[in-house]
């Protein structure tokens, strides 16, 4: 009798275990059915050691570059509808509840947050006068915004291959040099919004092709 | 019977492990990912130092266990699994804290319930404990969505800061006051609403025990309070701890953090980004007007402990105070009425016969009502994350009726409170209400005027430092730094410190014809600060000042502003930068 109950109290022990092992095995297959982003939480807070790539830089100066044959895998906005292909060695991060939806490189022992490769511009939040004035005055009124820069050096229109219409800028800043590229596209539809990708670290074939590849997917109503 | 519990539990920790997985909200997980990392690397007090924590203290402690059982399942300084949003191991071992209280808290409601002769001392009518009583209440606790949603999907920890209350509940009922004590002391410093329950459970146990007993308490709970903050004294930066404790407060200035309550209605749906520093009654801004509204029904609450300390009667209590707190207070979260499904449980056995049918229309409605708003504060940030048909129904029209059923379970709850307390009382409070009203409203109708500094802007803004009243801008750096305001050297009681360039908006409900004030650089500003003073009325200029000097006298104006409601102070940088530009409001008076 008291075998009985042993063999039955083992049986019904072995069963819970499988099932609850089974349930967690089935969690598990559920996480990795979720979208897997990088995702920081927002505002100055820890993020431990200084992230570093899986393909580190070996000289300075920092610049990130891909050969020919890696692929590429496309990223999308999580609030706005934008998308861009982007070599699979690049490490992206998206942060959460950012209203700007931007999208940071973590790499090269750069903190992400001062890496950041395309962020929405939200004018209305920048300067309400701007929001129904030519985009390009937008754009060449930029520098203004950050105590870094002094002035606008080039303001460049160009159309991408998915017909979004764009600027190329650059901007001088306090050591009287402009070493960075910023392009700006107009959002269509939305005369308050426009998407800004900054070069940084990336090589210009590189940066480019991101560029060139950037779509937006929908159209947005005006709020 | 026990072996049909053990069955509930096996089923709602399935449940809750399938859910496990699931990212919910992101935000919250990947701050727990933060600050464990640091509290783990750094320790408790870096922590609160060096990273954007905005809980209390004790909930480090919390977070440091997170990080060591996450430790166990990976490494956490793999920064490309560790900051991965569906990094599985780190859901398990963050949302493992709150399902091991779901456990607890469901053992524990099993054991209570099953204490006859306990219950019956207590005043339960033991004709009305039937056998099956103890395991339909935990049932009904461990498999709610409520419950579940909370802990295993958004990851939440909810129920951990509940369970130290509750099992402070009960070993009051148990004649175990102190150790009762000891264990409440923590759930305020793990979950911070927990602070609402606190002078509800010193009332009970000065009427239930006596001051002596309240006073040995007081000891324990302040003793447990140093114990845990102990590793802040020994460092000598106490200070941090009083940061902790009050960064809350205008954390989040709008009417409701997605909270169905009565601000989501009166912000049309809009809670999260309508300010609560609007002036919605008389000449009172939301803040206000939700505080009284608060104090009202918590004072009928703590009547009601006061008065009648029965153990049915203090759980009301717990159960009422946290329901006014999340329906009538500003700045409330959608998880705030949590606790009313869980206390409600361990009311039943004690509610009269006539209320048992009722009690569970009441109950089932309270569920739905505070699943959907749960649900829909994640599915608003996270549509993902959420069950696809109620997310489809989730809009701002669900959200406002779901808000207008708060109200009605609310009135639904007073009869349980009435039926204990004397109408009077009730009155009392609503009386109270209004005399705080019209408190609030006395030097504007007896005097005809009212310092501005009595109202909170509606928008701030200023490029350095944060606005300060009536103490000068570099006060914002600490209590050590804090100093008058004054202009060359002429001090002020009254006013506004702040640094150009800035802009203050204040919603003054056209009650007010005419506003005088002061203004100038304050003394503690470098010899080349200049400024420009402007005044506007419903966003046209009204005043605008000379190019002002660190050296010149303060000035004085006085600007017609009937009719308006907003009312803007601006400050330029007088078109030389804003170095140095400390600029004061002194003085600012408002006439009806």
């Amino acid at each position: 009798m008291e075998n009985k109950d042993i063999v039955k109290i083992a049986v019904m022990t072995a069963g819970a275990a499988v099932i609850l092992g089974g349930s967690l095995y089935a969690a598990y297959r559920y996480s990795l059915a979720k979208q897997g982003d990088i995702v920081l939480p927002g505002g100055t807070t820890y993020l431990g050691a200084t992230p570093t790539g899986r393909v580190q830089p070996s000289t300075p100066p920092l610049r990130f570059t891909a050969d020919a044959t890696v692929p590429y895998k496309e990223h999308s906005g999580a609030i706005y509808p934008f998308s861009f292909s982007f070599p699979e060695t690049l490490p992206l991060v998206v942060f959460t509840n950012d209203p700007t939806d931007s999208v940071a490189i973590a790499w090269g022992n750069i903190p992400p947050q001062q890496n950041i490769l395309l962020n929405m511009e939200l004018i209305e939040i920048r300067e309400k006068t701007m929001v129904n004035k030519p985009k390009q005055e937008y754009v060449e009124n930029w520098w203004k915004y950050f105590s870094g820069l002094k002035n606008v050096a080039s303001v460049v229109p160009f159309t991408n291959i998915f017909g979004l219409k764009g600027y190329k800028a650059s901007y001088v800043n306090y050591a009287n040099t402009a070493p960075n590229v910023d392009v700006f596209f107009e959002v269509p539809g939305r005369n308050d919004l426009m998407i800004h990708m900054a070069n940084g670290i990336l090589d210009a074939a590189i940066f480019d092709r991101i560029v060139d590849s950037l779509k937006w997917t929908a159209a947005t109503p005006t709020p | 019977m026990k072996t049909a519990f053990i069955f509930v539990l096996f089923t709602g920790l399935v449940i809750r492990l399938i859910l496990v997985g699931n990212p919910g909200f992101e935000a919250d997980i990947s701050f727990w990912k933060s600050w464990s990392l640091a509290a783990i690397d750094h320790g408790i007090v870096w922590t609160a130092f060096n990273t954007n924590i905005n809980y209390p203290p004790g909930f480090i402690y919390v977070l440091y266990l997170m990080g060591k059982l996450y430790s166990l399942l990976g490494d956490p300084h793999d920064y490309w699994t560790f900051w991965r949003v569906n990094n599985f191991s780190f859901l398990l071992a963050s949302k493992s804290i709150a399902i091991t209280a779901d456990c607890v808290i469901a053992a524990m409601l099993y054991w209570f319930l099953k204490q006859k002769d306990k219950l019956v001392s207590l005043g339960v009518d033991q004709h009305l404990l039937t056998r099956n009583l103890p395991l339909i209440i935990a049932t009904v606790f461990f498999l709610n969505p409520v419950v579940i949603i909370d802990s295993a999907v958004w990851g939440q920890v909810e129920s951990l800061g509940l369970l130290f209350t509750l099992t402070a509940m009960l070993l009051l009922f148990y004649k175990r006051p102190l150790l009762a004590t000891l264990i409440f002391a923590i759930g305020p410093q793990v979950k911070l609403q927990n602070i609402i329950f606190i002078p509800i459970f010193f009332i009970f146990v000065f009427r239930y025990y006596n001051l002596k007993t309240v006073i040995k308490s007081l000891a324990i709970f302040l003793t447990v309070f140093l114990l845990i903050i102990l590793p802040f004294v020994i460092q000598g930066k106490t200070d941090q701890v009083l940061n902790l404790l009050t960064v809350n407060s205008d954390y989040f200035p709008w009417m409701s953090l997605n909270a169905h309550n009565l601000w989501w209605i009166v912000s049309k749906g809009a809670g999260m980004t309508t300010t609560d520093k609007v002036t919605v009654l008389g000449i009172m801004n939301a803040k206000k007007v939700g505080l009284y509204l608060f104090s009202a029904g918590y004072l009928i609450a703590c009547l009601l402990t006061f008065l009648r300390p029965t153990a049915r009667n203090f759980i009301m209590s717990l159960t009422f105070a946290i329901f006014s707190f999340f329906l009538l207070s500003t700045q409330s979260h959608e998880r705030y009425s949590y606790p009313v499904a869980v206390l409600l449980l361990f009311l039943y056995p004690f509610l009269e016969k006539k209320f048992k049918k009722y009690f569970w229309i009441l109950y089932s409605l309270f569920c739905l009502n505070i699943f959907f708003n749960i649900h829909a504060g994640l599915v608003i940030n996270y549509p993902q994350n959420g069950l696809g048909f109620l997310t489809a129904v989730t809009n701002q029209t669900t959200t406002i009726l779901n808000s207008y059923l708060s109200l009605i379970l609310y009135l639904m709850m007073l009869p349980l409170v009435i039926s204990q307390l004397s109408y009077l009382y009730i009155l009392a409070a609503a009386a109270a209400f209004l005399l705080l009203i019209i408190a609030s409203h006395l030097s504007y109708i007896a005097g005809g005027k009212m310092s501005l500094t009595s109202f909170k802007p509606i928008m701030i803004q200023q490029d350095y430092g944060s606005l300060q009243v009536n103490r000068s801008v570099n006060s914002f750096e600490g209590w050590k730094k804090w100093s008058r305001l004054s202009s060359s050297y002429f001090y002020y009681r009254k006013g506004f410190g702040t640094h150009a360039n800035s802009n203050l908006v204040f919603d003054l409900n056209r009650k007010f014809s005419k506003l005088s004030t002061d203004y100038g650089i304050d003394t503690e500003a470098p010899t080349q600060a200049t400024a420009v003073f402007q005044i506007y009325g419903d966003g046209k200029l009204l005043f605008e000042s000379n190019k002002m000097g660190r050296f010149d006298f303060p000035q004085h104006i006085e600007v017609s502003i009937s009719g308006i409601r907003y009312i803007g102070l601006k400050v330029t940088d007088a078109g030389d930068g804003i170095n140095g530009d400390h600029a004061d409001w002194f003085n600012p008076v408002l006439y009806k």
